[in-house]
């Protein structure tokens, strides 16, 4: 009986967690400091979830659309921050700052976000531990769409 | 005793899962092409939202975003139409909305009217 309840606990525990582990790792792991990131696009998917938040941009190439996805903080990081869940609506115009994935494929770090209407920046609560925000008020290589 | 608990263990594993429903399968942001008789390709990108089954959204959300002047869902066969009044004139698309439980490849493809002109569409869900 004990031995019973305690497989079931711990195949639930696992059945729980096993997401959110397989989400969490370092920043070096998977981001390269080097690649950085200064791109432009459209917002058309975000997503609110633990232990980082999630979003994806339509970026107009030579070739085509691609689409590019950044790795935030956590939810209740960003909140901190300022962040609320509308600060990101689909179809934002946005610029973000960063650094690549190590694999060359279209994801990224974000360390900012800026509007592109009002130039306003957001900092995304990277996870690279060596990163120092920007805090000076002028927004470097944006100038406001409104 | 121990059935009830495999219960309570069990609907907690699942609720997990329960939580990656998203209700109505015309509902999120699209992103697709409009591809004209000529050749001529048009991104475009659509917000649709449900209030208890009554949908609307908007085309190319954003700044320049167009309301949606009209959305129907055909339940039967799955085919939405969407209406809509471009500054380029007014739009028609009408098209099957398919894969509908899939969480990345949903997929609404069909054909749409624009003034004179016609052509085809392929949307995906974001």
């Amino acid at each position: 009986m004990k031995t019973t309840l305690a497989a079931l606990a711990t195949l639930t525990a696992g059945l729980l967690f096993s997401a959110q582990t397989s989400a969490h790792h370092s920043f070096a792991a998977e981001f390269d400091a080097d690649k950085k990131l200064d791109i432009a696009g459209v917002v058309t998917k975000v997503e609110w979830t633990n232990p980082h938040t999630y979003f994806w941009i339509e970026v107009e190439g030579k070739e085509g659309v691609d689409v590019w996805g950044f790795e935030m903080g956590s939810p209740n990081g960003l909140m901190r921050r300022g962040w609320t869940k509308d600060t990101l609506a689909i179809g934002t115009e946005v610029i973000v700052r960063g650094t690549q994935a190590r694999d060359g494929s279209t994801r990224g770090n974000a360390q900012a976000v800026i509007l592109a209407d009002t130039c306003t920046r957001l900092f995304a609560g990277t996870s690279q531990r060596d990163f120092v925000e920007d805090e000076s008020a002028k927004v470097e290589g944006c100038t406001p769409k409104q | 005793m121990l059935s009830r608990i495999a219960i309570f263990f069990a609907c907690l594993g699942l609720s997990a899962l329960l939580w990656a429903q998203t209700g109505h399968p015309a509902k999120g942001s699209w992103s697709g092409n409009l591809t004209s008789a000529s050749g001529q390709v048009t991104r475009l990108r659509l917000l649709i939202d449900d209030h208890n089954g009554e949908l609307s959204g908007a085309v190319n959300p954003g700044r320049n975003a167009v309301e949606m002047s009209k959305v129907t869902l055909d339940a039967a066969t799955w085919t939405l139409t969407i209406n809509a009044k471009m500054p380029e004139g007014d739009v028609v698309l009408t098209g099957k909305l398919s894969n509908l439980g899939s969480w990345l490849n949903r997929k609404y493809v069909g054909t749409y009217k624009q003034g004179a002109a016609t052509g085809n569409f392929d949307f995906t869900i974001n």
